[in-house]
């Protein structure tokens, strides 16, 4: 039986990649089996927590915002800027959209609503908690179960790097740097596989939403500005404001963060699109979030 | 209170604004060829569908109404799909879609004779044990009378009826479209119809066509808005069946804006409704 501790670098490199492949796999059929893979009861209508469990409050305050917009409840000021339509609050109102029109009294960067923090605590209290109780985003349970399948199986892979750089260096060999920087790179993989934002039952939800609603995109060429706003922030919720024609570059400009830096650029991308889209929508958003995310390319 | 419900067919561009409007539908009706009958995903898709609206499964590929067996395989794919999804009912039309390797893509009306009424009962219970449940089964609107018919539409159908175990989903737009084809009063037809076999209504729009001839037919296309005559006639089913009845409107393009379809089912629903109190008086 060959000890892979005495194989060369290179050797050793391969069986280690396998090695991780192995792992990453082993993770994510623990974490298929220990999840339900499908939660029935789901918020098939409400385009704001849909929105939510796609790409996160960022997302749902993008969408919530041009619904809004769609139903004349807040009107665009130039390019960058909403402002209420109207002092009288309509009846009927989610709590979030409440709160959007409250921040949009006086005219206000549409970016900044995105970034409230005030705002996101109120999406999240609004959609999170119905989310995680419909099985659709992890619970306390489920994210403790993913915390100890995670560090088990890094736990796993970085002894069996540490014992290699031990007995390596112990043979007067330092050409380790390849494996030092595999750990990292099989961890992160690790983490995206074993720690995804939604549940399988979520991952499910959207999927299910996509087939019903795929042929939607080609209805939302006739629908009007202001008709049929529910059905535009459905469309929305599900695919992204990308989707809805018209509405993409209207919404890279209107969420399109001021440059007053290059640095301040950068830090919203990283903050804004990397939690909303980059981790949230993982392997199953797809396109969803394009348009989403559109305000951070530009 | 009969409890009757109103609803409208599945359509993936109709999709947002029938669950945007989920308080005024109470059924759809999915067409499951071409999007939803092979794959399982598509399956658990509609399965979720149906927690929020109750569906009905429509068929339009088995050709029930044919001297031959209905495809083994294609009752299969129904059968899973049932399973999958658990609907309301389901239901087929009294049409036949292929001949031999042949697919006509077309819903054709069977010659009216006593063999066809023989060989679609024996179609329909074979679909019945592959599947689990009798279907309902739907007359259909034809443009042509059919070759090698020696009996009427009223016979032909009322006989059937009372040879299977499968009831009717009564479609009052082709009963329309064949009694001014044919010449027939709709009305008298489907009061000879046995109103405890009546289960379900479909309602649609059609529009006149000319032949080379000069000669004029009513064709049920789904794509215009229901007539006048056809409201009437579930005024009838109102009045006449004893039971609860789900009404679909079936459109299937040059779609209206979506409050004119709710429209329709409003009007549909107030038909129905007073053919429900002439029937308490």
């Amino acid at each position: 039986m060959p000890n892979p501790f005495d194989w060369r670098g290179p050797e050793f490199l391969v069986f280690y990649g396998i090695l991780g492949v192995v792992v990453i796999a082993t993770v994510a059929v623990l974490r298929r089996r220990s999840e339900p893979a499908v939660a029935m009861a789901g918020p098939l209508t409400d385009y704001l927590k849909i929105a939510y469990l796609r790409g996160g409050p960022d997302e749902a305050l993008r969408v919530a915002t041009m619904s809004l917009l769609d139903r004349g409840l807040v009107e665009a000021v130039g390019d960058h800027h909403v402002k209420t339509a109207s002092r009288k609050m309509p009846a009927g109102l989610q709590r979030t959209e409440q709160r959007v029109l409250e921040t949009c009294k006086d005219s206000t960067r549409a970016s900044a609503i995105v970034d409230d923090t005030s705002l996101k605590m109120t999406v999240r209290s609004e959609c999170e908690g119905f989310l995680v109780r419909a099985g659709l985003l992890p619970d306390d349970n489920v994210k403790s179960d993913r915390t100890w399948l995670l560090m088990a199986a890094m736990t796993l892979l970085v002894l069996v790097a540490l014992a290699k750089i031990v007995v390596a260096l112990g043979r007067g060999r330092t050409n380790i740097g390849f494996l030092i920087l595999s750990v990292p790179v099989l961890g992160y993989m690790l983490y995206r596989v074993a720690s995804p934002v939604r549940t399988l039952a979520g991952d499910a939800m959207l999927a299910d939403l996509r087939q019903l609603f795929a042929a939607l995109k080609a209805r939302t060429l006739s629908m009007g500005m202001k008709s049929e706003a529910q059905e535009l922030a459905l469309v929305a919720a599900v695919f992204g404001i990308g989707a809805l024609p018209g509405r993409s570059q209207v919404s890279q400009r209107l969420f399109r963060r001021p440059q007053r830096a290059s640095s301040s650029s950068g830090g919203s991308c990283g903050s804004s699109c990397g939690s909303s889209c980059g981790s949230s929508c993982g392997s199953s958003c797809g396109g969803g979030c394009g348009g989403g995310c559109g305000g951070c390319g530009s | 209170m009969m409890n009757d419900r109103v609803g409208l067919t599945w359509h993936a561009q109709l999709a947002a604004s029938i669950l945007a409007a989920g308080d005024r539908i109470d059924i759809v009706e999915v067409i499951p060829e071409g999007t939803f009958l092979e794959s399982p995903r598509a399956h658990r898709a509609l399965r979720r569908l149906g927690r929020e609206i109750p569906v009905a499964i429509h068929g339009v590929s088995l050709g029930l109404a044919s001297t031959a067996a209905v495809d083994q395989r294609r009752l299969e794919q129904f059968a899973r799909l049932i399973d999958d999804v658990q609907p309301e009912c389901w239901s087929e039309h009294l049409a036949f879609v292929r001949a031999g390797e042949i697919e006509l893509g077309h819903l054709a009306a069977p010659s009216r004779t006593a063999s066809t009424i023989d060989a679609t009962a024996w179609n329909i219970d074979r679909a019945a044990r592959a599947i689990g449940a009798y279907p309902l089964v739907e007359n259909v609107a034809t443009i042509i009378d059919p070759p090698g018919s020696d009996l009427d539409e009223q016979t032909w159908l009322t006989r059937l009826v009372a040879t299977t175990r499968a009831d009717l989903l009564l479609d009052l737009h082709n009963l329309y479209a064949n009694a001014r084809n044919f010449g027939f009063n709709a009305a008298d037809v489907l009061r000879s119809i046995p109103p405890e076999r009546i289960r379900f209504i479909h309602i649609a729009g059609g529009a006149p066509v000319h032949a080379s001839t000069g000669d004029e037919r009513w064709l049920d296309d789904h794509l215009h808005d229901v007539p006048d005559p056809v409201y009437g006639l579930l005024e009838i089913v109102g009045e006449v069946v004893p039971h609860r009845v789900d009404v679909v409107l079936e459109r299937d393009g040059a779609f209206p804006p979506f409050g004119q379809l709710l429209g329709q089912l409003d009007r549909a629903r107030a038909a129905l409704a007073q053919g429900r109190t002439r029937r308490a008086t």
